[in-house]
C-alpha cells in the first residue's frame, strides 16, 4: 500500500494523521506542486483530477482525501476513529463534508496570500475577507466543542482530523487577527498532545 | 417519523428525498430556504449553524450535510448494495460523493446561476459557456469511469450514484449545449427508469 502525495499538502496530512494514529505503516511518493509526476499521463491513468492524495493498494486506487480517510480506518480503527454507532459515525462524517464545502473554501484565499504569494502579490481583500470567513466557521466549531469534547462525541474520531489541520494553520499564521474561541483552542491543545499531529500536522506551513 | 427541513427544488435537499425514496422510508418535509426563508431564523440556525439546506431530524438525532445525511439514511434504513458491504465498492461510492462537493459543483454552480436563476436578458453568456466548457471537463471524467463500470462504485446502484445522478439531471436538461457523453448517457437512462429518481430529482428547475 502506498499513499502519492506532497506531506505538505493538507489533504496528504489528513491520510498520513489517521494512519499514524493507527499505527498502520505506509510508502509514500512525493507528487504534486514543486515534485510535479501529478501533470504525467501514468498519475492522470490512476487520478483524472492530477490532484493529490492517490491511495494505491495493490490493484484498488483511491482518491479523494476524506474518503481515503473514512476506507483506511474503516478497516484498522472500527470503533475508535471510525465510530460503530451509525449516528456517531455521521456526525463524524459531517464535519469531514463541511470541511469539504465550507471550511476549506472560505480559507483558500488567506492561505494562498499568506503563504503561497510573494508579499507584493498579495491582495489584502481577498486575504481579510476568507479571514473573516474562517474566523466565522470556526466559530461554529467553536459552538459544537463547547457541547462535546471533540467534533463528532467525547472521544478523538476521524471527524476530528480535516479540521484539525486547519486548526493549526489557523493558529500558524503570525500576524493576524483571532478572535479568542475557548473551546477551539482547548480542542487545539488536546490535538498537540497527539504524537501523530505533531509529526505529521504540525510542520510548518508550505 | 423523520423530518427533512428544506426546499425540495434544492439539489441538496433532493439528494435526501432520492435516498428516502429508494428506502421506503416516509418523512414529513418542511419547505425553507430559496424563496421560502426560513434559514436565517435563529430557530433554524439552532439546529444548523450554516444555516442551509437539507437539516434531517430522526428522533432526537440531527445531521447536516447532504452527503452525510444520504449515506446515514441508507446505512440506518438500508443495506447492500445501496449501502456497500464490500469496502472496496463502498470506498468508490463515497469517492464519486466527495467528489461531487469538492470537483462537480463548483464548476456547475455557476452555469446553474447563469442559466435557471438569472433572466435571459442579463445573462453574460460568454462567461456562462467558460463555466458550461469546465463543466464538461468534469462529466467526461464521469463518463470515463462509466466506460469501466455500470454504475459509479461497480455493478450495482449504490447511494455513491446519488449526488452526481443529481448533477447529470441538471446536465441533460439545461438549455445549453452538449457534448456526447455515451456512458453518461447510458447510465443516466437507468437512472430515469428509477421512481425514487422520477419523483424526487426530475422536477422543473428553479
Amino acid at each position: 500500500m502506498k499513499i502519492i502525495g506532497r506531506k505538505s499538502s493538507s489533504n496528504v496530512q489528513k491520510v498520513l494523521w489517521a494512519l499514524a494514529e493507527m499505527g498502520v505503516s505506509c510508502d509514500r511518493e512525493d507528487a504534486g506542486r514543486e515534485f510535479g509526476v501529478v501533470d504525467t499521463d501514468a498519475y492522470a491513468a490512476i487520478n483524472p483530477n492530477r490532484r493529490v492524495p492517490t491511495l494505491v493498494d495493490g490493484d484498488f486506487v483511491l482518491w479523494e482525501s476524506n474518503a481515503i480517510v473514512r476506507h483506511l480506518t474503516r478497516q484498522h480503527g472500527q470503533g475508535t476513529l471510525y465510530p460503530t454507532d451509525a449516528q456517531a459515525l455521521a456526525s463524524a462524517e459531517k464535519w469531514m463534508d463541511w470541511q469539504l464545502t465550507t471550511l476549506g473554501p472560505g480559507f483558500t484565499n488567506i492561505f494562498h496570500g499568506l503563504v503561497r504569494d510573494p508579499p507584493e502579490k498579495r491582495n489584502p481583500d481577498a486575504i481579510e475577507k476568507s479571514r473573516a470567513a474562517t474566523e466565522a466557521n470556526l466559530e461554529i466549531v467553536d459552538a459544537q466543542l463547547a457541547k462535546t469534547a471533540y467534533l463528532a462525541s467525547d472521544d478523538f474520531t476521524m471527524g476530528d482530523i480535516p479540521a484539525g489541520i486547519y486548526a493549526y494553520r489557523w493558529y500558524a499564521f503570525e500576524g493576524i487577527e483571532r478572535k479568542a474561541l475557548p473551546n477551539l483552542e482547548r480542542w487545539y491543545a488536546a490535538l498537540q498532545e497527539r504524537p501523530a499531529f505533531r509529526e505529521y500536522v504540525m510542520v510548518g506551513l508550505g | 417519523m423523520l423530518i427533512i427541513k428544506g426546499r425540495d427544488t434544492s439539489s441538496n435537499v433532493q439528494k435526501v428525498l432520492w435516498i428516502c425514496g429508494e428506502l421506503g422510508l416516509p418523512f414529513e418535509r418542511e419547505d425553507i430556504g430559496g424563496s421560502f426563508g426560513g434559514n436565517d431564523q435563529p430557530d433554524y440556525l439552532a439546529i444548523n449553524p450554516n444555516g442551509r439546506v437539507p437539516t434531517i431530524i430522526d428522533g432526537d438525532y440531527i445531521l447536516w450535510e447532504s452527503n452525510s445525511c444520504t449515506r446515514y439514511l441508507a446505512a440506518q434504513y438500508g443495506s447492500d448494495p445501496l449501502c456497500p458491504a464490500d469496502p472496496k465498492i463502498r470506498g468508490n461510492a463515497e469517492r464519486w460523493m466527495d467528489w461531487q462537493l469538492t470537483t462537480m459543483s463548483p464548476t456547475l454552480v455557476p452555469v446553474f446561476w447563469g442559466l435557471v436563476r438569472t433572466a435571459p436578458a442579463d445573462r453574460d453568456m460568454d462567461a456562462i459557456e467558460a463555466a458550461r466548457k469546465k463543466l464538461s471537463a468534469n462529466i467526461a471524467i464521469v463518463d470515463a469511469q462509466l466506460a469501466r463500470t455500470t454504475y459509479l462504485a461497480g455493478d450495482d446502484f449504490t447511494f455513491g450514484d446519488i449526488p452526481l445522478g443529481i448533477t447529470a439531471y441538471r446536465w441533460f436538461v439545461m438549455d445549453m449545449d452538449r457534448e456526447d457523453y455515451p456512458n453518461l448517457k447510458r447510465w443516466y437512462d437507468l437512472l430515469t427508469e428509477r421512481k425514487a429518481f422520477q419523483d424526487a430529482v426530475m422536477n422543473p428547475l428553479a
